[in-house]
């Protein structure tokens, strides 16, 4: 680590990263596509930089170009700049290879797949110093665990010798963040480095980085879609719109008056705690009394190998669900809610306690009639991507119900294919397309019009927009709110965001590692969280506004700080 | 009202072209692919039209002409020991072996795909059917080959029928491995949400998604079976005097190597031709294909 007396002053010095008049653009099946026209910033040393905006807006484009990773078809044009260096797009791959890591590093979204599987993550470590540096094999084995300690990980000499199977998500990155920190460069250029994490973990990962930058001076460019995450972190702000920069500024004048439509539009989409606090919305206590779903006492287990007892998954959980309620089901990755959501819809048998579906118990009813209950259950998933047959066109994905359960002539589901379409907002006139030529808030809206074309009594919603871009999920949550006053279904709405499910939900559960924590309106649960959990879960979601994040941020730390626990 | 709420949605949809489009485009800028593609139409044709286009009867012996070289007036690729007609025989080979490559890759199919669904839906199916496909690999093909023709005596079916069998497992796996990884993505557990039943699972959104990983499959189990051919004849397995196969030809010009090399020069470049034609396309329409499955988001 630098000495922090040595660290260079924020002050003068040349930009560490000057990017100028970058333009990027791809060769594709389909002619030349524009990923990037005539953007220029810079990142003054110990800074540092978020550049935020919506995907295809170039913002990965623009980190990688300058470290010069674009795939072969790209063709670029500019100039860019690292520590007043040579530029960039000039560079031999000698002397590219020489920068690479040494003076700007990288820090990846999926710590899983950026880690090396069959090496530990001493060795990864080790692997860069060696390149770059001439040091001894002991040497750099300690350099590795001196790292390690300080990106925060306890037992780092242990932790060295481990593969990347062993650790934690939240380890993972942080091997990322020693990997990226090893030969102290100038720069780090961190993709959406928090975005595969739990909101707890990613607490701990921003306060990191953030008191790396303290210590060692180091500048970042954070690339991010979370506003939250910039608040905490950025000193100043690039916001991109399909490849050109749309404003900039410092992150307080940034988010709190923005200047350009955009801008302000980004942060309306925003679901946020705060609008959960002001609403006045009427407190639910207990649904009516026709109930679409009760569950009582369930209990789910995965066998786990010989030997070996089992995962139990879901522990004891009951919950009710009435007709025309929307109930917020929260927890972090692994807390059992999407196995009790396939649970509930009879794609998993429990091993104890009951189901009630309208009244009528699942575990005693099979085949035919099973069959004909799922009639009365819609589901939508995660990813837009596979929650699609690429092989039937949006109309046959739709009427896919109606053919199962045999309802209708075959002019009838037309007819109802096309009521439903417009009902999710959809133009009839794609439903002779495939999947692939859709957005993905195009697929959710389809994903909504199947699970629906039914009519079902319940709605089971899991995750249905952490894959969207933020004012896409805006528009798809508003289109759930109606499409649930209109057609009264109960739903069961699972999500790791408290803040979307602030927004849509009169009650909320909270479970953790398969058990119910915490249940109640939901203004009382995200307002007034009773069980530490809870309150913990509140405190990491990051708020898009830069001095409330300071003061929880503060807040915190007097707290006695969960940043590094160790995850 | 709704034209408005329509208008509003989401980004501009996405011009892009259906999956059988984009799939033509890319095949038809794959040199090689095309190139393969239109040598292997030749090599059909020649050999559908064998009886048509052959110049000389494939059995006629003329001891006046044995041994002429290639280039010979009336034998444009010379004659054998028998004075037969090489390019005749050739034509007629290649339709022999590439009935027997359609027949094999068609008995594979038959066999495999309902089984590879089979143990990639069920585990006890699974369990089944892998055994078998690692006995089937256990065993030596041409063992299996030499014993299958000893008992029911050599023919063309018979050996199309254990080529066949010999390709079940590489079909087998390849649809075990698509089906375990197309029923567990998230269209599948939504079908089965909504009630629908294994067997409607298994036809509309399985195969349909499996499709081209066979179709390629099919592209590299093909020249296999037309080398296991050539093999059986060469051996005097397969199809049987005064039949010719490509196999066989190379058999009966082992003899004369030194005196008249075309014999064994002509249909040993027709098998190459036939499997490095087959191979070229398997790896375009790969490429071709690939690319639709996983789409872009």
């Amino acid at each position: 680590m630098r000495d922090p007396d040595l660290a260079p002053a924020t002050s003068d010095s040349s930009p560490v990263l000057a990017v100028r008049d970058l333009a990027v653009s791809f060769r594709t099946d389909h002619g030349t596509v524009d990923a990037l026209r005539e953007v220029s910033f810079e990142v003054a040393p110990g800074e540092i930089l978020a550049i935020v905006g919506e995907s295809g807006s170039g913002k990965t484009v623009a980190t990688r170009a300058a470290m010069r990773l674009l795939p072969p078809n790209a063709v670029v044009s500019g100039q860019i700049r690292l520590a007043g260096g040579a530029d960039v797009l000039e560079m031999t791959d000698r002397e590219l290879r020489s920068v690479r890591g040494a003076t700007a590093s990288m820090i990846f979204q999926e710590p899983s797949a950026a880690l090396d599987p069959v090496y530990r993550v001493g060795d990864q470590i080790c692997e860069g110093i060696r390149i770059h540096r001439a040091v001894s094999r002991s040497q750099a084995r300690a350099r590795a665990v001196e790292l390690l300690e300080a990106v925060g990980i306890g037992e780092p000499a242990a932790k060295a010798r481990a593969f990347p199977h062993q650790l934690s998500g939240g380890q993972k990155q942080r091997v990322m963040i020693a990997m990226a920190l090893a030969l102290e460069p100038e720069l780090i250029i961190a993709d959406e480095p928090t975005t595969a994490l739990d909101v707890t973990v990613q607490a701990g990962i921003l306060s990191l980085l953030r008191s790396l930058r303290d210590r060692a001076g180091t500048a970042t460019v954070l690339i991010t879609h979370n506003m939250g995450v910039v608040a905490g972190l950025a000193d100043r702000v690039v916001v991109m719109q399909n490849g050109s920069i749309v404003e900039t500024g410092p992150v307080n004048q940034v988010l709190l008056s923005p200047r350009h439509p955009y801008t302000r539009q980004l942060l309306q989409a925003v679901p946020s705690l705060a609008r959960v606090e002001d609403s006045d919305q009427a407190p639910v206590r207990e649904p009516r009394k026709d109930l679409a779903l009760d569950v009582v006492n369930l209990n789910v287990e995965y066998r786990s190998g010989l030997g070996r007892p089992p995962l139990r998954a879901v522990r004891d959980i009951s919950l009710r669900v009435g007709v025309g309620e929307l109930v917020g089901l929260v927890g972090e990755s692994g807390s059992g809610k999407s196995t009790l959501g396939l649970s509930v819809a009879g794609l998993i048998r429990p091993v104890s306690g009951s189901i009630r579906l309208l009244g009528r118990d699942m575990a005693t009813i099979r085949g035919r009639r099973l069959d004909q209950m799922r009639r009365e259950i819609g589901m939508v998933f995660q990813d837009p991507r596979a929650s699609l047959n690429p092989r039937m066109t949006i109309a046959e994905g739709i009427s896919e119900p109606m053919i199962i359960h045999r309802v209708g002539t075959k002019a009838e589901r037309t007819a109802r294919v096309i009521e439903m379409m417009e009902r999710v907002q959809l133009d009839p006139g794609f439903r002779h397309r495939y999947p692939h030529e859709l957005s993905g808030g195009q697929r959710q809206r389809v994903s909504l019009a199947r699970a629906l074309i039914l009519h079902p009594k319940l709605l089971i919603a899991d995750e249905p927009t952490s894959a969207l871009d933020v004012s896409v999920q805006a528009r798809i949550l508003e289109l759930i709110r109606d499409l649930q006053e209109q057609l009264r279904f109960g739903c069961l709405f699972i999500s790791h965001d408290l803040a979307v499910v602030g927004e849509l939900a009169a009650r909320t559960l909270v479970m953790r590692s398969g058990q119910l924590v915490e249940e109640g309106p939901t203004r009382e649960v995200l307002v007034h969280p009773q069980h530490p959990y809870t309150r913990e879960l509140v405190a990491a979601v990051p708020v898009p506004d830069p001095v409330a994040q300071r003061r929880r941020r503060e807040l915190a730390e007097e707290a006695g700080d969960l940043s590094l626990a160790g995850t | 009202m709704v034209a408005a709420a329509t208008a509003r949605v989401g980004s501009t949809p996405v011009k892009e072209a259906t999956p059988w489009r984009r799939f033509r485009r890319r095949m038809i800028r794959n040199r090689f692919g095309m190139g393969a593609l239109l040598v292997l139409f030749v090599l059909v044709l020649a050999g559908v039209l064998s009886p048509i286009v052959a110049p000389h009867p494939p059995g006629d012996a003329n001891f006046a002409t044995v041994f002429q070289r290639p280039g010979t007036v009336g034998y444009v690729l010379g004659t054998d020991n028998l004075g037969r007609d090489i390019l005749s025989r050739v034509l007629y080979g290649i339709r022999a072996s590439l009935e027997v490559g359609v027949l094999a890759v068609l008995i594979a199919f038959v066999v495999g795909v309902p089984a590879g669904l089979l143990a990639g839906a069920f585990r006890t199916a699974d369990v089944i059917a892998s055994r078998g496909t690692d006995l089937l690999l256990a065993f030596p093909f041409l063992i299996m080959a030499i014993g299958v023709a000893a008992i029911l005596g050599p023919s063309l079916m018979i050996a199309a029928v254990a080529i066949g069998i010999g390709a079940v497992p590489s079909i087998l796996r390849v649809m075990r491995v698509e089906t375990a990884r197309i029923i567990s993505l998230d269209y599948v557990t939504a079908a089965r949400a909504q009630g629908a039943g294994t067997l409607r699972i298994l036809s509309h959104y399985v195969l349909p998604n499996a499709a081209s990983s066979l179709i390629v499959r099919a592209t590299v189990i093909m020249p296999g079976a037309i080398l296991g051919e050539s093999t059986l004849s060469f051996l005097g397995l397969g199809i049987q005097p005064p039949m010719p196969s490509l196999g066989g030809m190379l058999a009966d010009a082992q003899q004369y190597a030194e005196q008249a090399p075309w014999m064994a020069v002509v249909p040993g470049a027709a098998i190459v031709l036939i499997c490095l034609s087959f191979n070229t396309l398997g790896d375009a329409l790969r490429d071709a294909l690939d690319v639709q499955v996983v789409s872009r988001d």
